[in-house]
């Protein structure tokens, strides 16, 4: 009774909400969020070990971007249907850590931008994202939910369609005084800022990975630097910024990049060896599939990782381009990443 | 129980494969006769699909259970959850269905079988809400939601005994949470394990599947080939601008889909061909846009034939052959079927080919010597297909009658051909090369051939006594002597023939009877209806319609006796009325009905010209014109075996000439009774045989002084020309003539 009440408010707020303002941003709201650390939450199992539990506690973590799904295009062989669909929904181990506040996230594919362009599509999108994202929320007792957080790689020709579907899920939360924010990638700070509350700035995937020479596809201050480059002064949007602690692999065959590979543990002997030229990179050794991929032996793997040294010196770098209020936040959480750093160099990223 | 199945079947697939009119009339033209037949698959069973059976019959191993698959598919595919889970925990509920379902039983002590059940529903029911992939429960207590602990419990299976079944559970689970990776490695580790059964196949379906989704198009394809998965394979090839057929031509050219695709628009184009209302195949071409469609279809079916990429291209070669027939190029048509039968193929197909080239040649081929003999060794192959193809089920159906040859309605393909063939375009050339008495032997054969086989007929009549409705089974020479209606002998292509075909034809045929004539008049023969005394009657009685009773007596004489009771017309009450009466009255003695009156008839016309008597002569001539006149009209099963009704006439070899030759008996008797009275001298004579005709006001009007005038000014309060009104009657209903004549014989008497 409740989901159904709480759906026909959600209607009522799709039908009679279209002509808000884009730009009403809740500022109390969002001020009210600024200097909290914060972290991302990316993998498709929300379960919190002890390394995970220690590091929220060290440094005083306020709220987890969780990744809830992704949105993709998909057509079905069996049904010869198409349309946008969740894929990659989290399952929930854990439950909400204690005075943590948890920020549902959903990761938006071009594909299934392109695919909604429709303004009818979009507004039918939205209302599935949020309801789905409420759905989630609830039967996992992930807590009041006070921001939702949509994430996608839009650029000029799908800026349109992104922004509409921001404000069809902006004004689909309002009345249940959720905010919404946005993330923003470097080469997003040269267009017009999306119609939500807040932005988070990515401070990561800066690099050509596609290109061999590439020295870190993940974070490269002179690459950083290029984008800040000619930004304006005062961005539309109250930012946070988002610092990468994560690595991954970089799949080639023949020289040729194949894909990305969100694994970082490339250990296991009887799959991959470790390359003789290149101590970070490994050579598959036995055919597999992995993350929807078929690795062959003699394909390379290159495990990419960020360094804290230089996150730091990002971090000097944008908080001088956007002074003012903000929190960092650091992607993502997971003991394999954090392994990496020591308290003091995370300490570190969370000063800045 | 089986045969009534069987003939509902078998009603359903004439209703589909015909052409009906609404409210009748049910009849068909032979040329209308579908030819094109490009394969037969085989149909699936109605009760399940073959893939839910061989499931069930595999639980019946696996469970070593004397189950039937129907107990096994009621358990397996619409037993809730909360009863599968009773089975497994023995609860009170689930005690009750073990009690009526064997399989229930079964599982009620089978624990692994139960548990895997449970585990199956639960995923079937998750997937099922998870076929809408927005969905997402809000509470624990709407759904649990555990594809991912279905999917690792599936894993967990470490028996023999159903692992194919607990793989497959896996691998839909991890399908339906999009985890193809692990979907695949999965499948990659267990499926050397896999038996080959029903459930390696349905996961495999989801492994094609899950190929697609990670961009192994070709792995995908592969799997979908295999499979024969034409939707899948279309699905991963498919582009929004290379239509279906080409799509599947590159990835799959021997699939059945393909040639179904081709077949059923072939089909769609050939039932407007030879649309009943429409009758195109008389233009000799589907109209405009299909003529369209039919030459785009050709041009594909030329390319797949001649590019070698199918292993049939007779097939291709066949359909092309059918698409030209359809649009007016029969001449291409037949020199494609001669490809179509030099190239590879199926057997079944080079026949298809054959009965098209037979019925193309049949068109096509001017008549000759050499051209006959070809033709008649054609038919004796096709009359081989109708022997060898002549099942059970079709005897079955034949033999309960829904098969009407009379109306040419479709329903047994060899037979079919030989009919269309024969019917539509030998008789019609025997016909035009004046060669009619063999056309009633091809025709014969066509009517005929298959009831001789089959053998019987089942009729259905209601008992005398018990009035209960009776199902029996005759032969047909039961059926043809027997008091029940004939519905084979007076109302085919042969015996409309023979009715309207000038008598000396059906003369020669009857005499050429039993006697050494050619090889191919044995042949036809043999398979024709050649019982002499049922020509002999026919010629009989159209030698009465044509009032030449003398002939009549010859023929009707050589008759057994009491062979009259073998006509429909003589069962349905249509030889009981005294034909010299002037009105309805029924003859006591009716034995010998034909008979008897063409040798009064016979008698009369000699008596008439010996007569010197001028005033009986007269009273002959109108006794002689009352008997002609009546044998067409009051008693026309004298000499018709149905009335002319436009609605059911067939005419198909020539009008049905009820109207006609009743026109010209009519004419002759009353120009006998006009000659009658006009010729009597005696007044009193004269308006007696008025006064029995029934024309009371000419008695009085023009023979007021005669005592038949007395007669009837004494009793009659209104004067009428009983007559001559019953004769006005017949001009309005018919349009047909004039018959004042008893007017203005008296007219002119006065």
């Amino acid at each position: 009774m409740k989901s159904i009440s709480r759906l026909i408010s959600l209607l009522s707020v799709l039908l009679l909400g279209c002509g808000c303002s884009e730009n009403t941003h809740s500022v109390i709201d969002s001020q009210q969020r600024d200097h909290e650390n914060a972290v991302y939450f990316w993998k498709t199992r929300f379960e919190l070990g002890g390394s995970e539990t220690s590091f929220l506690k060290e440094h005083s973590i306020k709220r987890i971007y969780l990744k809830y799904f992704d949105v993709d295009y998909e057509s079905n062989p069996v049904t010869q249907e198409e349309g946008v669909v969740p894929v990659g929904t989290t399952s929930f181990v854990s439950g909400r850590p204690k005075d943590i506040e948890i920020v549902p996230t959903v990761f938006i594919t071009i594909k299934a931008l392109v695919y909604i362009r429709d303004k009818k599509l979009v507004t039918d999108s939205a209302w599935k994202i949020v309801q789905r994202i409420l759905n989630m929320s609830s039967y996992n007792e992930m807590g009041n939910i006070r921001e939702v957080q949509l994430d996608c790689d839009w650029t000029e020709s799908t800026q349109e369609t992104y922004f509409a579907l921001c404000r069809a899920t902006k004004d689909l939360l309002k009345n249940d005084n959720i905010i919404i924010s946005s993330t923003i990638r470097l080469h997003q700070l040269r267009l017009p800022a999306p119609p939500v509350e807040r932005g988070v700035l990515m401070l990561y995937n800066t690099g050509a990975m596609r290109n061999p020479a590439t020295n870190n596809s993940i974070l490269d201050i002179n690459d950083v630097k290029v984008y800040l480059k000619g930004t304006p002064v005062k961005y539309e949007l109250p930012l946070d910024f988002a610092y990468p602690i994560y690595s991954w692999g970089l799949w080639y065959r023949d020289h040729e990049f194949m894909g990305i590979l969100h694994q970082n543990d490339y250990l296991d002997a009887s799959r991959y060896t470790v390359s003789e030229e290149n101590g970070s990179s490994f050579i598959v050794q036995k055919e597999h599939i992995l993350e929807g991929h078929r690795l062959i032996p003699g394909d390379m793997i290159r495990l990419e990782t960020s360094d804290s040294n230089t996150i730091k010196e990002t971090a000097s770098l944008v908080t001088a381009a956007f002074p003012g209020k903000h929190s960092n936040i650091i992607y993502h959480l997971d003991s394999k990443n954090l392994k990496q750093y020591s308290q003091d160099e995370i300490k570190g990223i969370y000063s800045y | 129980m089986k045969s009534r199945v069987f003939i509902a079947t078998s009603i359903l697939l004439l209703t589909l494969s015909v052409k009906v009119f609404a409210c009748g009339p049910w009849y068909y033209d032979p040329q209308t006769y579908l030819m094109y037949r490009p394969y037969s698959y085989p149909s699936e069973e109605w009760e399940y699909n073959t893939g839910a059976k061989e499931n069930c019959l595999l639980w019946q191993k696996q469970c070593k259970t004397s189950a039937s698959t129907e107990d096994i598919c009621q358990i397996v595919y619409k037993t809730s959850l909360e009863d599968l889970k009773g089975l497994l925990n023995h609860s009170f509920k689930a005690r009750k269905l073990s009690r009526s379902n064997a399989f229930a039983r079964t599982l009620w002590n089978d624990r692994e079988a139960a548990e895997l059940l449970v585990l199956a529903k639960e995923c079937e029911i998750v997937r099922s809400d998870l076929n809408s992939p927005w969905y997402y429960p809000a509470s624990k207590e709407e759904r649990p939601y555990g594809l991912d602990q279905i999917a690792a419990k599936a894993g967990d299976y470490k028996g023999t005994r159903f692992l194919n079944r607990y793989a497959l559970q896996k691998i839909r689970a991890l399908f339906s949470l999009r985890e193809y990776d692990e979907c695949l490695n999965y499948w990659n580790e267990v499926s050397a394990s896999m038996a080959d059964d029903v459930n390696k196949r349905m996961a495999e379906r989801y492994v094609a599947g899950a190929y697609f989704r990670i961009g192994e198009t070709e792995t995908a394809k592969d799997y979908y080939l295999k499979l024969e998965d034409i939707d899948g394979l279309y699905f991963c090839f498919r582009d929004g601008q290379t239509p279906w057929e080409e799509v599947l031509y590159q990835y799959a050219p021997d699939c059945k889909e393909l040639r179904e695709w081709m077949s059923s628009r072939i089909k769609y184009e050939e039932h407007l061909f030879y649309d009943t209302y429409d009758d195109y195949w008389k233009e000799g071409t589907v109209p405009g846009e299909d003529a369209d469609k039919c030459k785009e279809l050709a041009r594909f079916c030329a390319r797949v034939a001649s590019e070698g990429k199918v292993k049939d291209p007779d097939f291709w070669y066949y359909s092309q052959a059918y698409l030209m027939l359809m649009t007016g190029r029969p001449t291409e048509a037949s020199s494609l079927l001669t490809k179509a039968s030099r190239s590879e193929g199926s057997r079944e197909m080079k026949d298809n080919i054959r009965v098209f080239k037979l019925y193309l040649d049949s068109v096509l081929k001017p008549w000759s010597q050499s051209y006959e003999n070809e033709m008649v060794e054609g038919l004796k192959w096709l009359d081989g297909m109708i022997v060898d193809h002549l099942d059970e089920a079709k005897r079955e159906t034949i033999e309960g009658g829904v098969y009407k040859m009379g109306i040419n309605l479709s329903y047994y393909y060899w037979n079919d051909m030989m009919r269309k063939i024969v019917l539509s375009s030998i008789v019609p050339k025997l016909l035009k090369n004046h060669r009619e008495t063999s056309a009633i032997r091809f025709a014969n054969m066509a009517d005929n051939r298959l009831l001789n086989l089959v053998g019987k007929s089942r009729v259905w009549y209601q008992d005398k006594d018990s009035r209960e409705w009776v199902e029996e089974d005759l032969s047909l020479g039961q059926l043809r002597t027997g008091n029940l209606f004939n519905e084979h002998d007076y109302s085919n292509a042969l015996f409309e023939l023979i009715d309207t075909l000038d008598v000396i034809h059906l003369e020669r045929y009857v005499a050429s009877l039993g006697k050494a004539g050619s090889k191919t008049d044995a042949f036809l023969d043999e398979r024709g209806y050649t019982d002499k005394a049922f020509f002999q009657e026919v010629i009989g009685t159209k030698h009465i319609r044509e009032m030449r009773y003398k002939d009549a007596v010859k023929w009707l004489s050589m008759l057994p006796k009491g062979f009259q009771t073998r006509l429909n017309t003589y069962k349905h009450g249509y030889m009981d009325l005294d034909p010299f009466a002037q009105s309805k009255q029924n003859l006591k003695d009716k034995s010998e009905y034909k008979l008897t009156f063409a040798r009064k008839m016979a008698d009369l016309e000699s008596a008439i010209t010996k007569e010197k008597n001028a005033s009986e002569r007269a009273r002959k001539t109108v006794q002689y014109a009352t008997g002609m006149r009546n044998s067409v009209s009051m008693c026309w099963g004298m000499s018709f075996y149905r009335k002319s009704v436009a609605d059911t006439d067939t005419e198909y070899f020539g009008p049905t000439y009820f109207s006609r030759k009743q026109d010209a008996v009519f004419s002759k008797s009353e120009k006998l009774f006009q000659q009658a009275i006009r010729n009597c001298p005696d007044r009193e004579t004269a308006a007696s045989i008025l006064y029995e005709l029934g024309n009371m006001k000419t008695v009085t009007e023009c023979y007021p002084e005669t005592k038949s005038a007395v007669i009837v000014k004494g009793e009659c309060d209104k004067l009428v020309d009983y007559h001559l009104e019953r004769r006005t009657h017949y001009v309005e209903s018919y349009g047909n003539g004039p018959y004042e004549f008893e007017r203005k014989a008296a007219t002119t008497m006065r």
